[in-house]
């Protein structure tokens, strides 16, 4: 199938909404996991020192 | 702050994006690097921990390299190389100098010193004799661009300064579109695929558990955890470097359909697999060649290079058991392919395959290989209970 630049157009919104839900989702504070935070590879850095 | 460590530091890069887009209309082309320096320093010296040690190392190697190539003249290359290293080594042995009021490895010892001793060898080894040094404001943005300062990609002086050169001229929507996919593409990978894989997979089971079930799932789900968040971080790097004008390599292209170790490390960590055959693999190889010992023994000779290069890998993560026993089963995977792939070269034919269909073959090169890097990886990560 050939991806007109509409269907594009429409993909690239469906891919941002869901990109900015699961960052909101996962660092929002009302998420209360306790990893509620990132940095692992800076964390994998650390601990090498 | 650590580059990719917060928020802040994306706005901090859209600021550095706005600065150089904006100049460019404003400053002449061969200004490019004058600013992108100004820009580097500014984020070492503000914002990034330990600012005056990392321009220290700048100094130091730039300094060293200038003394060792060009006044002394070394044709062993290897104390060059050791003398270039030794702040890396003295921190990776934890070769304590501490005399009041200095503590030499609290000064040695800050991020992204692995990486950058690895750019400064890149650029030593480079160097042809007689070949002038390169000017120090395109040596310090090679060393401290701040997209690669921590965990990489590790690129080469001679790519970076092409792609320097370019200047203002690389600044257009075409490369800021560019950029920009890599970056959103960075963020979806490491601040959500690895986040979701860290949070509700890998903390299914205890890292403690020796049940197999629970052993395999902490296996597999590290393998995942890791590339996400490794290649999530070169991506982001890749985009906001193309946004900044500077070419970054790739460095991931789809490790899990691997098929054998070769293929894999020209898919996983490729800057890192690059360097070690070019200037570790390669030189050692040589070496080999020349002892009489092993000259009757080409294969041998090629298994003792790739074992020790990969040793060298793990060493280079620290000195620990697991880096150690990971680089150590890497090399050995690289060797026993290494060994079956001559032999199906002098019989002419798939000496354990056979003849059955290449596809089916495709397949289980796939899953076998998934397999061993799974568990060599496994024990990387120093969560392996065995």
């Amino acid at each position: 199938m050939k991806i007109t630049n509409s269907i594009r157009f429409f993909l690239n919104i469906v891919i941002y909404t869901l990109i900015v839900f699961c960052l909101y989702y996962l660092y929002s504070p009302l998420n209360e996991h306790p990893n509620n935070k990132t940095g692992s590879s800076v964390q994998f850095v650390y601990q090498q020192f | 702050m650590l580059p990719f460590s917060s928020f802040e530091f994306f706005i901090i890069m859209a600021i550095f994006i706005t600065i150089i887009a904006l100049s460019k209309y404003f400053l002449k082309s061969n200004y490019y690097k004058h600013l992108l320096v100004a820009l580097n320093i500014l984020f070492l010296a503000v914002i990034f921990p330990k600012p005056y040690h990392f321009i220290s190392l700048i100094l130091f190697s730039y300094f060293a390299t200038y003394i060792i190539s060009d006044i002394f003249k070394f044709k062993n290359k290897i104390w060059g190389i050791l003398i270039l290293l030794l702040p890396m080594l003295l921190v990776k042995f934890d070769i304590r100098f501490d005399f009041y009021p200095f503590k030499l490895n609290n000064i040695l010892s800050f991020a992204g010193l692995s990486y950058a001793s690895f750019r400064i060898i890149g650029y030593y080894m480079d160097k042809a004799p007689n070949e002038k040094m390169a000017d120090f404001v395109s040596y310090f943005n090679f060393l401290s661009f701040t997209p690669t300062l921590l965990i990489g990609p590790i690129d080469r002086f001679g790519r970076f300064k092409t792609s320097q050169d370019i200047g203002f001229l690389s600044i257009n929507s075409e490369n800021f579109i560019i950029g920009w996919n890599s970056l959103v593409k960075g963020i979806a990978f490491k601040y959500i695929i690895a986040e979701l894989i860290d949070r509700y997979w890998m903390s299914l089971y205890s890292i403690e558990s020796k049940e197999i079930l629970h052993l395999a799932n902490n296996m597999y789900s590290y393998y995942f955890y890791l590339f996400f968040d490794f290649a999530g971080y070169s991506f982001m790097a890749l985009g906001i470097g193309k946004m900044m004008g500077i070419n970054v390599p790739i460095n991931f292209t789809n490790p899990f359909v691997a098929v054998n170790p070769q293929d894999f490390w020209r898919r996983f960590h490729i800057s890192l697999g690059d360097w070690l055959k070019d200037y570790f693999f390669t030189p050692l190889y040589m070496f080999l060649t020349r002892k009489k010992s092993l000259k009757k023994y080409p294969i041998t000779r090629q298994n003792i290079a790739l074992i020790l290069t990969f040793l060298l890998m793990g060493c280079w993560n620290g000195f620990q058991f697991n880096y150690i026993l990971s680089g150590f089963l890497f090399g050995l995977f690289s060797a026993v392919h290494n060994t079956y792939a001559i032999m199906c070269k002098k019989k002419g034919k798939d000496v354990f395959f056979g003849k059955m269909n290449p596809k089916i073959v495709k397949i289980i090169s796939i899953f076998i290989m998934f397999n061993l890097v799974s568990i060599a990886l496994y024990i990387f990560s120093g969560k392996c209970p065995l």
